[in-house]
């Protein structure tokens, strides 16, 4: 990210600034309808009339933001809803000697909602099925249906320099529900990412030093990136 | 004449029972404090669409229908008492709307208006409150509507901004 923000890339909203969330919502969603979105059709087009699935999709509802109690009273969802929102601190650590990396964790939230018995043995374990392809499409870092199949997260691409999956928890209760009056069944994925800094020489000082070591790697996130490396040497 | 249910009437090919003959009643006499200039709270319901991708992205479009009672009055509106809302949960501020005389001919508050029903997924849905507390109008989060008496609905809403 570079200051001044650019005002032309700006309308009615500031949700721009932080590109690397929506892109990885919209990718788990095209990734979990192409994946999984006929078998869901099969199975909910079998549930008896009236069921809330009933002609459903697998990713009925998105929205990157996190799935509060507040939020659901005030916004009508439908359901299965897919949520995904930063979370928890930002940790930053030296990169190199002009940038850090900023490593983050989020959570990616597929709630299912309520269901019966008849709901829970046909459907739910649709949750494994999604942690699986969260994990490859996090490999594979892209999908075939999504942006044309493009590898993702570079700068132009949401800046991330990797993605790990962490934990999953569930299925089991959604995290807003407190009172527990009813079940809404979901699953949660606490991912980590990585995020790139932003190759901008215009943006680094400069240092004096003598005898140094400079380390370039093969830019598997654990070591330097090349590409960060710039370096001038001046005669005086 | 269609035979009568619960006390009815056929009127204008409507079936009209004892309910709704007390719901008529109830809704005048409950304009009588508005009449009075008691009621100082006007309450609508209000859902809003937006044009972009996600809820909250591009224009938003909302639109809004007043609770009334007798003559266009407002109902009642009250602010929970602090022990209300230790035992219910709820947020400090939270309110609680009615009694509202809702279901009746030619009102058009209905059930399903008082739980934003008709709101399409992703909208957002709100009490909205103008009145001595809120001169500009402020916003509630509607947290339960209490339907299950056929004269008396009452709404519970919370703030979406604090109280000052």
């Amino acid at each position: 990210m570079t200051f001044p923000v650019d005002i032309d890339g700006i309308n009615d909203s500031l949700a721009v600034l932080d590109p690397a969330r929506d892109r990885l919502l919209e990718l788990f969603a095209t990734a979990i309808e192409s994946e999984l979105g006929a078998a869901w059709t099969k199975v909910t087009g079998a549930l008896p009339q009236g069921s809330a699935f009933a002609g459903s999709s697998v990713v009925a509802d998105k929205l990157p933001l996190r799935p509060s109690a507040q939020l659901m009273q005030e916004r009508k969802t439908k359901f299965p809803l897919l949520c995904l929102h930063r979370e928890g601190s930002e940790e930053t650590q030296p990169f190199t000697l002009n940038e850090d990396r900023v490593q983050q964790q989020w959570q990616l939230h597929y709630i299912l909602g309520p269901g019966d018995v008849e709901v829970e043995r046909k459907i739910l374990d649709v949750c494994h099925a999604i942690g699986a392809l969260v994990k490859l499409v996090v490999r594979q870092r892209g999908h075939k249906d999504y942006d044309g199949g493009a590898l993702q997260f570079f700068p132009e691409s949401g800046a991330l320099e990797s993605v790990r999956v962490l934990r999953k928890d569930g299925p089991g209760q959604a995290t807003f529900v407190d009172d527990g009056s009813v079940t809404l069944w979901a699953c949660t994925w606490t991912l980590e990412t990585i995020e790139a800094p932003s190759d901008n020489p215009e943006a680094f000082g400069q240092f004096q030093a003598a005898d140094v070591t400079i380390n370039a790697g093969d830019g598997s996130g654990t070591n330097v990136y090349p590409a960060l490396i710039i370096a001038q040497t001046d005669a005086n | 004449m269609v035979p009568r249910q619960g006390g009815g009437s056929d009127v204008g090919g409507v079936l009209v029972t004892f309910a709704d003959d007390l719901r008529q009643l109830a809704r005048d006499v409950r304009g009588i404090p508005g009449d009075m200039g008691i009621r100082p709270h006007r309450v609508y319901i209000q859902t809003s669409t937006f044009a972009g991708t996600y809820t909250g992205d591009g224009n938003r479009s909302t639109t809004e229908t007043e609770l009334t009672e007798g003559r266009g009055n407002p109902p009642k509106v009250r602010w929970l008492k602090a022990d209300e809302i230790t035992v219910g949960s709820l947020p400090a501020g939270s309110v609680k709307i009615g009694p509202i005389t809702a279901q009746h001919p030619g009102s058009p508050v209905t059930a399903a208006l008082l739980q934003a029903r008709d709101a399409q997924e992703g909208d957002l849905r709100h009490v909205r409150i103008v009145g001595p507390m809120h001169p500009t109008g402020a916003l509630y989060r509607l947290v339960s509507a209490n339907l299950d008496r056929a004269i008396h609905y009452t709404l519970t809403a919370s703030p979406v901004e604090p109280l000052v």
